[in-house]
């Protein structure tokens, strides 16, 4: 026994052991992680049961209510964090407890969770409903919830209706006006700086200035009109310590009872609040709500991301491998393109904010946009060089791509093309790029992946936490490159970092962060996909030329 | 070309010449366009290509005005009708106007440009005694204190615009000594409170201080409102003050005596303990006392040629006087020192008419004239402007351009005595709110901070990452390879925003409670893993022979767990019996180590995770593409597997590795988002685990959006971005190289 432990370990096997020990640390790792993204990103839009309890740990026991939102155990104790909500209302919405000094421990089913577009989730028990101020509907007896919430969903619906109306209003009738305004501004400016006496065009300036201030006027009247009637109902909430608040319901997002939800019903606010999450708008210092503007900052910035590198990339790839004479000089291009991959990203940021934000954005500032100074119109972070930023940052891994794509295409098609009498150009453009368009595509999607997930830069370049409005809209120039934008992967370093609300943030931080993570996962597994069945491609190709 | 030939000569048999005409035009066209796209693709690809190297030469571009030598041209010069010696002469060059008060008490408004004398007024005190002092405030609010031979002080502020004096203390002078003539004079204006210092002929020293409100634009309205202040006064025996400084807010008096004594007093002292440091200067005669911009340390210029710069020292509840710098400046004596009013510059002059501009922070001498003589001189607030004028009372204004006069090659990397500091010190401080703000460029703790935050994340990657690429690279079957490596190379795709808010948010405070079992878990995952090869090996031949080289190596994760488990279980047990407490509060107590929540462990854990891909991946091709040839050779003659490895291939595949661990290196040192989100960002020279950094890269994503363009400040954060281009950019090349002669070696082998 021992001479075989001895040879056992005279032999190494330990250390065979080890390395594999160490793939499969790392694969646990990676599993573990994406797993804690998925349950903590996922898990934040499951309605969670809410508990009511009286606290023993203070003086005068306390009553509470709230959601479990998490439990660790120190130095052998166990507790828990109570999400008790009511920001507006109590001191800190967050509170550890110990299980075992909670009494009467109970799940009421008529508890409700009530999300509110500010101050985040309230809980209580819906007591009643007031109209303008007046007492309309209560609770007497047992049935009279049931009629009561019904009487609550109306009332909400009722408000939806009235919102969307004032949305629609303020969205395009009051930013056309805006708009308007601040173009005749910028003419009138215009005028100034021309000198002379365009005596003509300032008055006309001046009766078009007249026409939207009436038309303001009228808006604001019907603006005013729709915000009353909006604040007509308030909802009655009876709360932990016993005590009735009145909620307008124009400012509930949403109202149910968690503990009184059967399976199908708990689903469907599942899916209603993941929707949320991908279609509206943060709210709340972007606590709550959704993320659309960040998805769609995202996204535009990727796409003229891809726009701009695309090309460039490509023309670079094509002449590095078909058209640069071999020698010292283009493996030396070649090895800086290789090094470019490997400088940090803050260091393209820096050179976006120095070279593209000062230097030429100034200069364009100065040259077409000088009515406007001193406030800076390209003088100043923006989609545009955020995205041409971040094209130079992915230059290197189109370049290696196209260019490995290209290197890989079986010498005797292009030999075929060439003894057949083809040009250089023809050979390129019927044969080689057209093999050669799928390595452009894994090289473009590993750009987009690596672009999206990239923070650093753009925090310098053009990354805001709430952008004012999206930078793709129905005004003139609809697409606005000098707009500042929002970004996901930037979302989530602002609520975990700079959040006033760090415990009420962590969710959707979380739920931010999975997004960003499957779709920058997506994308990398469908380039790792193409590229292997490119490979095969090839070597079919290959083989059959041979054969 | 044979074929081509006998092909055309074949088609050529019908003779047709429009068609043989077309299809020449048809080739020249085709020609025309291959050369043309060759020509416009070999141009876009090479300007691509440079523009891509540009980004070096834009941050050179940025940093190179930082060495800029400082420049002095003579804009103009004119001279006084009747040369008369000025108590004080100031400049403004927004206004364009300088000021000065004559013994006389005559106060004369001039145009920068000509000469021309643009106002004047008389300054007297109310009482219509004779002007016999003035001192200038050292911060830049242009403040004076004029003192009058009847013991009264006014204290004075010039306005450059509408070219009159103004008394924020009120036009009523305040009589500080009993009808003894001012013979020295100091004024300190710190915020909220102005001290006034005078002493008399007769010996008697004065303070009075007041509290009243200071805004930017110099003394608020409150002060005129302000209460009588609090007056000391005391007499020191056989004591004849020549030259009186107030410094700080007014804390401490420094006296210069007759006979070349210099004295500290703390102000703020019992009565009898005032004097805390005294110097005598024995040998030298100072020739001008002066204080530097935020009235923190002390210029002594002497007849000797030095300037030293003093600065008091607070030990415990003592001070004393030391001296920060020495600048020997002249082979003559100094004859005027002029300070800029809110950097820490200041111009002198020797009596043979040699001129040097320093910076006293960075103890650089940015110029050098020779052939310039003075008798005053002043310095404008920007620094930008110095006029002096000379004897016979012509006055020259320069034009200085200086305009990083607070940079210093020296001061970014060698300690520095920053004023507030016992001693030099490495210190990265940015910037404050404060005006009278010493910047502290040292880039010494951001680069630590770097090579720090790198080196606990190679400290945990390399292991992993070699080992795994071992595994992968030579001992896993090829068919599983290919799908296990994809799936640990998508760990490199997670953006780091994610790894570093995990480990913020999540992986720090869970670390924080539960140290110790992080602690064990590091020593029971490998321990577990011997111990379950050890039981395999154990284990009857059919099942255990060769576990490891196919998909039973990944068996191990039940292990893994089961470890990780264990150690959760029985850390707390195992701390409670053997430190009878916590990990954390032993270590604080028994070691004195300092620990935060968001530490070096946690930096190294999340970044280590984010580069073990990069060296993985590279390190595995590196073993793989090793001939096989090599360890089936020695397999046949008998070796272990193991040994086969140990001694064949991994000599082979050691340079490849060793490039896979510079470029991993080269990752970390460039990471940004973990290190912002996973640390405190605290600038600390420190290498224990349990305390935070600050790097390079997190220090640009924090201060670049603050800084104004074209600063110094903005130019030494470019000069960071080059570094850690320069850093990166070495650490790639290099491993390129090596892994280019591992290519040539294996093709050898």
């Amino acid at each position: 026994m021992k001479a075989e432990i001895a040879r056992w370990l005279h032999g190494g096997t330990p250390w065979i052991w080890l390395s594999a020990g160490a793939v499969t640390f790392c694969l646990l790792v990676t599993l573990g992680l994406l797993l804690l993204l998925g349950a903590r990103g996922l898990g934040h839009f499951w309605p969670k049961p809410v508990l009511e309890a009286v606290s023993t740990a203070s003086a005068p026991p306390l009553a509470v209510i709230g959601e479990v939102a998490a439990s660790e155990s120190v130095a052998g104790i166990e507790r828990q964090l109570l999400k008790l909500g009511n920001r507006d209302l109590l001191d800190s919405d967050f509170v550890w407890v110990v299980p075992a000094l909670l009494e009467n421990v109970d799940y009421p089913a008529q508890l409700a969770t009530v999300e509110r577009r500010e101050w985040g989730n309230l809980y209580g028990y819906l007591s009643g409903i007031v109209q303008d101020g007046t007492r309309v509907a209560e609770v007497a007896a047992a049935e009279d919830h049931e009629a009561l919430w019904r009487e609550l969903g109306q009332r909400l619906d009722r408000a939806a209706e009235l919102r969307r109306e004032l949305e629609q209003i303020e969205r395009s009738t009051i930013a056309e006006i805006n708009s308007g305004m601040e173009e005749l501004r910028l003419r009138e400016r215009r005028l100034q700086l021309g000198g002379g006496e365009p005596a003509v065009e300032l008055r006309q300036i001046t009766r078009q200035r007249e026409a939207f201030d009436r038309q303001y006027g009228e808006i604001r009247l019907r603006l005013l009109g729709l915000r009353r009637q909006i604040q007509r109902d308030a909802a009655l909430f009876r709360i932990a310590d016993g005590s009735e608040v009145e909620l307008p319901v124009a400012d509930i997002v949403r109202a149910y009872r968690p503990n009184d939800l059967n399976w199908l019903q708990a689903v469907g606010i599942y899916v209603e609040r993941i929707g949320e999450f991908l279609s509206a708008a943060p709210r709340d210092s972007n606590i709550e709500g959704g993320l659309l503007p960040a998805i769609y900052g995202t996204a535009m910035m990727v796409l003229l991301m891809s726009v701009i590198v695309t090309p460039l990339g490509v023309v670079a790839a094509v002449y590095l491998s078909e058209y640069a004479p071999r020698g010292w000089f283009t493996s030396a291009i070649r090895v800086a393109v290789n090094n470019l991959a490997g400088v940090p990203s803050i260091v393209y940021g820096m050179f976006g904010l120095g070279f593209f934000i000062y230097l030429a954005g100034g200069e364009i500032d100065q040259l077409f946009h000088q009515e406007a100074l001193p406030a800076p119109t390209f003088g100043t972070p923006g989609l545009l060089w955020a995205s041409l930023t971040l094209a130079l940052l992915t230059l290197p891994v189109v370049i290696v791509a196209t260019e490995e794509g290209l290197a890989n295409i079986p010498a005797s098609l292009r030999e075929g093309s060439l003894a057949l009498g083809a040009t250089q150009l023809e050979t390129l453009w019927r044969v080689v790029l057209p093999l050669a368009r799928p390595s452009m595509l894994t090289g473009l999607i590993l750009a987009v992946a690596r672009a999206a997930g990239e923070v650093a830069p753009l925090m310098l370049v053009g990354v805001v936490k709430l952008a004012p409005a999206p930078p793709l809209d129905s005004e003139f120039p609809y697409l606005h490159l000098d707009q500042q934008f929002m970004h996901l992967g930037y979302h989530v370093y602002d609520l975990a970092m700079q959040s006033p609300n760090v415990e009420a943030a962590m969710p959707q931080a979380f739920a931010t962060a999975f997004l960003l993570v499957a779709v920058v996962i997506g994308l990398n597994l469908s380039a790792v996909v193409l590229r292997d069945r490119l490979r095969e491609h090839y070597r079919a190709i290959d083989s059959r030329a041979w054969t | 070309m044979d074929a081509r030939h006998s092909q055309e000569s074949t088609q050529e048999k019908p003779p047709d010449p429009a068609r043989h005409e077309s299809r020449s035009v048809m080739r020249r066209r085709r020609r025309f366009w291959d050369r043309s796209v060759s020509i416009v693709i070999s141009a876009g690809g090479l300007g691509v290509l440079f523009s891509v190297l540009l980004i070096s030469f834009y941050l050179v571009y940025e940093v190179l005005p930082l060495l800029h030598r400082a420049d002095l041209n003579e804009l103009g010069s004119f001279t006084e009708a009747v040369p008369v010696p000025a108590l004080l002469f100031e400049i403004d060059d927004v206004a364009g106007v300088a000021l000065r008060i004559e013994a006389s008490g005559r106060v004369s408004f001039h145009d920068l440009d000509d000469g021309r004398l643009l106002a004047e007024e008389a300054l007297q005190s109310p009482s219509g005694a004779e002007l016999t002092q003035i001192a200038e405030e050292a911060a830049g609010n242009g403040l004076f204190a004029a003192g009058f031979a009847d013991g009264s002080v006014l204290v004075a502020d010039w306005n450059p615009v509408a070219l009159r004096l103004e008394f924020p203390l009120g036009s009523a002078a305040l009589p500080l000594l009993d009808g003894a003539a001012v013979r020295s004079l100091a004024l300190r204006a710190a915020p909220g409170s102005v001290g006034i210092a005078a002493a008399g002929i007769d010996g008697s020293v004065v303070l009075l201080e007041r509290n009243v409100g200071i805004g930017p634009a110099g003394l608020a309205p409150a002060a005129r409102t302000g209460s009588a202040g609090m007056r000391r006064e005391w007499r020191f025996p056989g004591l004849f003050p020549e030259q009186l400084l107030l410094l700080q807010d007014a804390r401490w008096m420094l006296l210069l005596d007759q006979s070349q004594e210099l004295l500290l007093v703390d102000t703020r002292s019992a009565p009898g303990a005032e004097i805390v440091d005294s110097r005598t200067l024995t040998g030298v005669r100072l020739t001008d006392l002066r204080l530097l911009a935020g009235g923190m340390s002390l210029l002594a210029a002497d007849a000797a040629g030095n300037i030293g710069q003093w600065l008091v020292v607070r030990d415990g509840d003592s001070a004393h006087l030391a001296q920060v710098r020495r600048f020997e400046l002249f082979d003559r004596p100094v004859a005027v020192v002029a300070a800029q009013r809110n950097q820490r510059n200041f111009a002198a002059l020797s009596d043979a008419g040699e001129l040097v501009l320093v910076n006293a922070s960075s103890a650089a001498e940015h110029l050098r004239r020779s052939g310039v003589s003075a008798s005053a001189a002043a310095l404008a607030p920007s620094g930008a402007s110095l006029a002096l004028q000379d004897g016979q009372g012509a006055i020259t204004i320069w034009q200085i351009d200086n305009e990083f006069a607070d940079f210093s090659l020296v001061a970014l990397w060698a300690p520095t005595w920053h004023e507030g500091y016992p001693e030099p010190k490495l210190i990265w401080q940015s910037s404050s709110a404060d005006d009278a703000f010493e910047p502290k460029y040292s880039l010494v703790p951001l680069t630590f901070g770097t090579l720090k935050a790198s080196l606990y994340a190679m400290l945990f990657a390399a292991p992993l990452a070699l080992c795994a690429a071992v595994f992968t690279g030579h001992f896993l079957a090829a068919g599983l390879r290919r799908r296990i490596k994809p799936l640990i190379e998508l760990m490199e795709t997670l953006p780091t925003v994610v790894i570093g808010f995990v480990a913020g948010l999540w992986l720090a405070p869970l670390v924080d409670a539960n140290l110790a079992a992080i602690a064990l878990a590091m020593l029971l995952l490998p321990g577990g893993i011997v111990v379950a090869s050890l039981a395999m090996a154990g284990l009857p031949e059919r099942f255990g022979v060769a576990p490891a080289h196919g998909w039973q190596g990944l068996a191990l994760a039940p292990v893994l767990l089961l470890s990780g488990w264990l150690a959760w279980l029985f850390a707390p047990l195992l701390e409670a019996w053997l430190l009878g407490g916590s990990l954390r509060d032993w270590l604080e107590f028994r070691w004195g180590l300092d620990y935060t929540s968001r530490n070096a462990l946690i930096v190294g854990m999340a970044m280590g995770f984010a580069v073990v891909p990069v060296i993985y991946s590279i390190a595995d091709d590196a073993v793989f593409t090793v001939p096989r040839r090599l360890s089936l050779g020695a397999l046949a003659l008998g070796t272990s597997r193991w040994q086969a490895f140990a001694r064949l291939v991994l000599p082979v595949a050691a340079p490849g590795m060793i490039s896979a661990l510079m470029i991993g290196f080269g990752r970390a040192l460039g990471e940004t988002m973990i290190v912002l989100m996973a640390t405190g960002n605290t600038p600390l020279i420190d290498w224990s685990v349990f305390t935070g950094m600050r790097t390079l890269a997190a220090n640009l994503a924090i201060e670049i959006p603050e800084s104004e363009p074209g600063s110094t400040h903005y130019r030494i954060l470019f000069l960071a971005a080059l570094l850690l281009l320069l850093l990166t950019f070495v650490l790639n090349s290099a491993a390129e190289l090596v892994r280019q002669r591992m290519r040539k070696k294996y093709r050898m082998i």
